[in-house]
């Protein structure tokens, strides 16, 4: 038996894989071999390490070096120097703050997150069943169903306290147990992995580093609630998660961990894979039943709900990728010990996406009860190049703006809520002092009035409208009755709409103009936009000190649009005629000659 | 193979048990014991790769999962290398020279299962900073 002393870890996930880590993963594998190693160091593709921003990430075992930003052609120094002579490669170390942080355990980034649902990601290969039972793997599914009725999985479940972490919150094990007493000769569990919202991957990585999880959960999951036959619902535009699924479900099938008489009893369990088009409103569970069903993804009224008639009219249980990874541990460690994580009505760890403006974009995973403040500056490392930080969009297009007077609540379901905004599935878009607030929920009213199914017309109609009041105020054409109606209409479509969708789809507007309305009236009286995002109103305005300027000619070298005139060494004028505000000039100016609106 | 009960997923993950120390290696207990061997020029020279080989045989003979088995590049004392540093949770390390196959597994079985020290191989024992030398 050969002796592995050493494991090169590196990151598989789609951001990494961007990054060209599968070429890497190659160029380690060809490295081992031609420096004559291959016997005793293992190149190991894992899934996301949630570094995503310094990717991509190369972790070296046992002595816990990560290497970041590497790039195939550093893979042969990393042998040469780090596993043949151990000594390790310096210009490759995530250096933070000028500090130099040699494992994972010294940086920020990993020091206040809790590993439950990602804990196999960045640890094992997931395209290899049998590193994850190395790791405890379907030992869950084997007590269960060797030793457990299904009542006392879902008593298991409820007790835990672990809520659904799409963006409901519903109890888990309540609803396992509500669809495990409806009698039926048919049942259906759903695996919910449509994940819509923009700058959202939490989902995705899970199914990507760490699929089996997934799968015997919902094992798991079929055998409380009574059903035999699993479905996951994955949008097409997931293809890295999709082929790691697949080759999950046939490892699976090839140890009998999924097929008839499973652990030698006799229950017996499968799964399917659905894709979806990649419309947000099919992460309505509704919706997304009909999808899978061949139907239109409209949603239809609950009740209904779909634990009493769902897929093909029988009960059906939906739950999320994040909470089915939450299952395992569950069942292994105990109701009491994962209750104890966490604030008084949210237990568990939550993973959120880091996106936009902070500087470690990546996924993070936290217990509930850490403060956004937290998330954002220790564990994301604040805001990219030194800027102010503005506000942060929890829940996507359906969340709100929350400020830095919030920055300290501790988050959980419930002061989520309480602050205006909502847990979501887990997206947090960071923005900066550069960020226009009308801009922004602008973006978000263009999203939802293009996924409405158009099924209701508070919905169809009233996103639609919302957004091209909007438009008009970033176009400097807004009055001051825009505001009362959208304040108005927003109401309304939040108390009328059908669904999920539009029931929150106003929530980015109400809030950013609850929090920024001197923004919006900027925009209307002054015809300003405060940060120059809005290009309409930044017209006409840029101008050059003539005090300032000594004639460099950087910013006419940058003028898309050729505007600005002058000799070397002699005063620039901008012709405010031609400008379309695009803001070059006053990037590139470096001695603060060009007077941004 | 058909896993037909929890045994028959025990026998696959014991098979991994190996392979998930090293990987787990990373988040150490608090009773791990970390021996360090030199790897640079000097030390790969003199033999390292073939202590470090013996080494990890004699950890895996033993199921030990406490122990921490890493390279390190020159520790300084290339006159006797390959060298060995062995640190014991609590205790100041002890680095032992001119370590080859034999003495490997030596160090295995007396210092870390016996913690019987080798008091005739140790070049640097930082607990009272003696340099004895061989």
């Amino acid at each position: 038996m050969t002796t592995m002393t050493s494991h090169i870890l590196v990151c598989g996930g789609t951001g990494c894989n961007s990054l060209e880590s599968t070429r890497l993963v190659e160029q380690f594998r060809e490295a081992v071999t031609t420096l004559g190693c291959s016997d005793d160091t293992d190149v190991v593709r894992t899934g996301c390490f949630g570094f995503c921003g310094e990717g991509p990430i190369v972790k070296i075992l046992p002595d816990n070096t990560v290497y970041v930003r590497v790039k195939p052609e550093d893979a042969q120094e990393i042998v040469q120097s780090h596993i043949l002579l151990g000594r390790k490669v310096e210009r490759l170390f995530y250096k933070g703050d000028g500090d130099q942080a040699l494992s994972d355990k010294d940086m920020e980034f990993y020091k206040k997150q809790k590993r439950i649902a990602l804990r196999h990601c960045g640890l094992i290969d997931p395209e290899q069943i049998d590193e994850y039972i190395g790791f405890e793997g379907y030992e869950a599914l084997g007590k269960v169903l060797t030793s457990m009725t299904p009542e006392e999985v879902c008593t298991i479940v409820k007790d835990s306290g672990l809520r659904g972490r799409g963006g409901g919150g519903f109890p888990t094990g309540l609803k396992w147990e509500i669809t495990n007493k409806i009698p039926s000769d048919q049942k259906y569990i759903i695996c919910n992995a449509d994940e819509g919202d923009p700058g959202a991957f939490m989902d995705r990585s899970i199914l990507e580093g760490d699929p089996h999880c997934v799968l015997e959960a919902m094992a798991i999951g079929g055998y409380a609630i009574g059903a035999s036959h699993g479905i996951i619902y994955i949008r097409a535009e997931y293809p890295l998660a999709i082929k790691r699924l697949e080759i999950a479900i046939a490892q699976a099938r090839s140890y009998g961990l999924l097929g008839t008489s499973i652990f030698g009893t006799n229950f017996a369990f499968d799964i399917e894979i659905r894709y979806g088009a990649g419309a947000f409103v099919c992460g309505e569970e509704t919706a997304l039943i009909h999808s899978v069903e061949g139907k239109r993804g409209e949603p239809t009224k609950k009740p209904p709900f779909p634990s009493e008639a769902g897929y093909k009219g029988k009960p059906t249980c939906v739950n999320n990728v994040e909470t089915f990874a939450n299952i395992a541990p569950i069942i292994l460690q105990g109701s009491a010990w994962y209750s104890a994580i966490g604030t008084a009505t949210s237990k568990g760890t939550k993973v959120f996406a880091l996106a936009s403006k902070v500087q470690n974009v990546g996924l993070v995973e936290v217990p509930m009860g850490t403060t956004l403040r937290e998330i954002i500056f220790d564990i994301g490392g604040g805001i990219r190049h030194h800027k102010k930080f503005k506000a942060v969009q929890t829940g996507g297009p359906s969340g709100g703006v929350i400020t830095t007077a919030d920055l300290d609540t501790p988050i959980d379901y419930e002061s989520l809520k309480g602050i205006g905004s909502m847990m979501g599935s887990g997206g947090m878009i960071v923005m900066d002092e550069d960020d226009c607030m009308v801009n922004i929920a602008k973006f978000y009213l263009d999203f939802t009035q293009d996924e409405s199914c158009g099924k209701c017309t508070p919905c169809r109609v009233g996103t639609k409208r919302m957004y091209e009041i909007l438009d008009r105020i970033t176009k400097g054409e807004g009055t001051l009755e825009d505001l009362d109606r959208l304040e108005q209409l927003g109401r309304m479509i939040k108390d009328t709409a059908l669904c999920g969708l539009g029931q929150t789809a106003p929530n980015p507007v109400l809030s950013t103009m609850r929090f920024f309305r001197e923004e919006y009236l900027a925009h209307i009286v002054d015809q300003r936009c405060p940060t120059g995002s809005c290009k309409e109103l930044s017209k006409k305005t840029y101008s050059i000190d003539a005090s300032k300027c000594i004639g460099c000619t950087a910013c006419a070298r940058a003028c898309p649009v050729d505007c600005i005139d002058g000799k070397v060494k002699k005063v620039h004028v901008i012709d405010e005629a031609i400008c379309i505000g695009c803001n070059a000039c006053f990037t590139a100016c470096r001695f603060d000659a060009v007077i941004k609106p | 193979m058909i896993i037909q009960s929890l045994d028959d997923l025990k026998a696959i993950r014991d098979a991994q048990k190996v392979k998930v120390a090293l990987r787990s290696s990373g988040d150490p207990a608090p009773d791990t014991i970390e021996i360090t061997v030199g790897m640079d020029t000097c030390g790969l020279q003199a033999g390292a790769r073939d202590t470090l080989r013996a080494m990890m045989e004699a950890i895996e003979a033993h199921d030990l999962h406490h122990v921490r088995l890493v390279k390190s590049g020159c520790m300084g004392h290339c006159e006797a290398e390959p060298t060995v540093l062995v640190q014991l949770p609590g205790q100041s390390p002890v680095l032992y020279g001119h370590v080859d196959s034999q003495l490997g597994r030596d160090i295995i079985e007396h210092h870390i299962l016996g913690h019987h020290v080798l008091a005739e191989a140790i070049v640097l024992d930082t607990s009272d900073h003696d340099r004895r030398g061989r």
